[in-house]
């Protein structure tokens, strides 16, 4: 990341600028081992004439070198043997059914099946629950239904309450329909 | 890192065969005990840690990759696991009482860091690594005592290089000025 600035401020000879960022220079001291050789180079101009940040390059230097005497403690369990049999018991019996059901489920081309199905059932309701459908047209006939087609329904009920007198309104739907028939 | 298994182990291991996971247990156990104490910093959490990641490995095998080195996919099972157990309220709790009682048995001889021995010097190190949470810690642990690459944290914390970066210079800085403040 650093590295395309550091380049170019090596190739202008910037590396020994006194005014570089302190704070900028800080964290790359903290971080001395993970840079790169470039970066390293560009720091090292600037520890050249900062001796503040020599001083706290110093500080961090010999605490890790302390800190690098310590006994090296690999930490191993008491008892390797019985934590393998204690694991080995922990394992769950394992079900092939359920195993290949999981399986089949976790299967990408199934599910992508799956997705690609449930898109075309949606198209096709959406396709199929359109008023001027033929198919619609046939299961529900116009003005029969109210949610499916709210305004067939109102010009069927104009009619019928148009329709010669009756003693009931259901008389007079049936004349209606018989008219219609 | 422990030596890479025979692949037609791991195809035994992955179709269910016990005595095939019994050799990958045997030789990853030791290995993932080593991480899971130096960042939960106690042998029976250690220990249940690595438990339960075969458990998890045993039970998602089958979604095992061979792209992906195992002891990589191991060990992100294991990473995972840790981070979850530090949020664990009782978890907190026995930590603090742990920590408190280290402390305590340290912290009464105030010797200058550079006169201390080899095993003292770990134990300090051990107590400055638990001034950390988290990421960070996890990212400490990895880097300095696992010694593992900045690439292969992040392949296995699923996180840029940037952000390795910048836990590992918050965590740097934290244990020095911890070990300064308590030694210096």
């Amino acid at each position: 990341m650093l590295e395309k600035k550091y380049k170019s401020l090596l190739k202008n000879n910037m590396a020994n600028d006194k005014n570089m960022n302190c704070q900028e220079c800080e964290k790359s001291i903290w971080m001395y081992s993970e840079l790169s050789l470039v970066e390293r180079s560009y720091i090292d101009g600037h520890l050249e004439s900062c001796s503040d940040c020599r001083k706290l390059k110093e500080e961090i230097k010999t605490v890790s070198q302390i800190l690098k005497q310590a006994t090296p403690i690999i930490p191993e369990p008491k008892n390797a043997a019985a934590l393998t049999n204690r694991i080995m018991e922990a394992l769950p019996v394992k079900n092939p059914w359920k195993n290949w059901v999981l399986d089949v489920w976790d299967n990408m081309w199934l599910q992508n099946s799956l997705r690609f199905a449930s898109m075309v059932l949606i198209v096709f309701f959406v396709w199929e629950s359109k008023p001027d459908s033929n198919q619609m047209k046939r299961l529900f006939p116009t003005g029969e239904t109210v949610i499916l087609n709210s305004v067939a329904f109102i010009r069927k009920y104009e009619e019928i309450r148009n329709a010669p007198k009756g003693v009931t309104f259901y008389q007079r739907y049936q004349k209606v329909k018989k008219t219609n028939i | 890192m422990p030596k890479q298994l025979d692949p037609a182990l791991i195809n035994k291991a992955m179709a269910g065969d016990r005595q095939a996971f019994r050799h990958v247990v045997e030789t990853y156990q030791g290995f993932l005990y080593g991480v899971a104490y130096r960042y939960l910093a106690n042998e029976a959490d250690a220990e249940d840690a690595v438990q339960e990641t075969f458990v998890k490995l045993w039970k998602n095998f089958s979604k095992y990759r061979p792209e992906i080195k195992l002891s990589t996919w191991i060990y992100r099972i294991l990473v995972n696991h840790c981070l979850d157990q530090k949020k664990n309220a009782s978890y907190q709790r026995k930590l603090f009482q742990v920590s408190f009682e280290t402390s305590f048995q340290l912290g009464s001889v105030a010797t200058p860091l550079n006169e201390l021995t080899g095993k003292e010097l770990a134990v300090v190190h051990q107590l400055a690594i638990e001034q950390l949470i988290g990421k960070q810690k996890m990212i400490y642990v990895l880097r300095e005592m696992e010694d593992l690459a900045s690439t292969e944290i992040c392949q296995l914390m699923y996180i840029n290089e940037d952000q390795v970066k910048s836990n590992l210079y918050h965590a740097r800085k934290k244990i020095q000025e911890f070990i300064k403040k308590q030694y210096g």
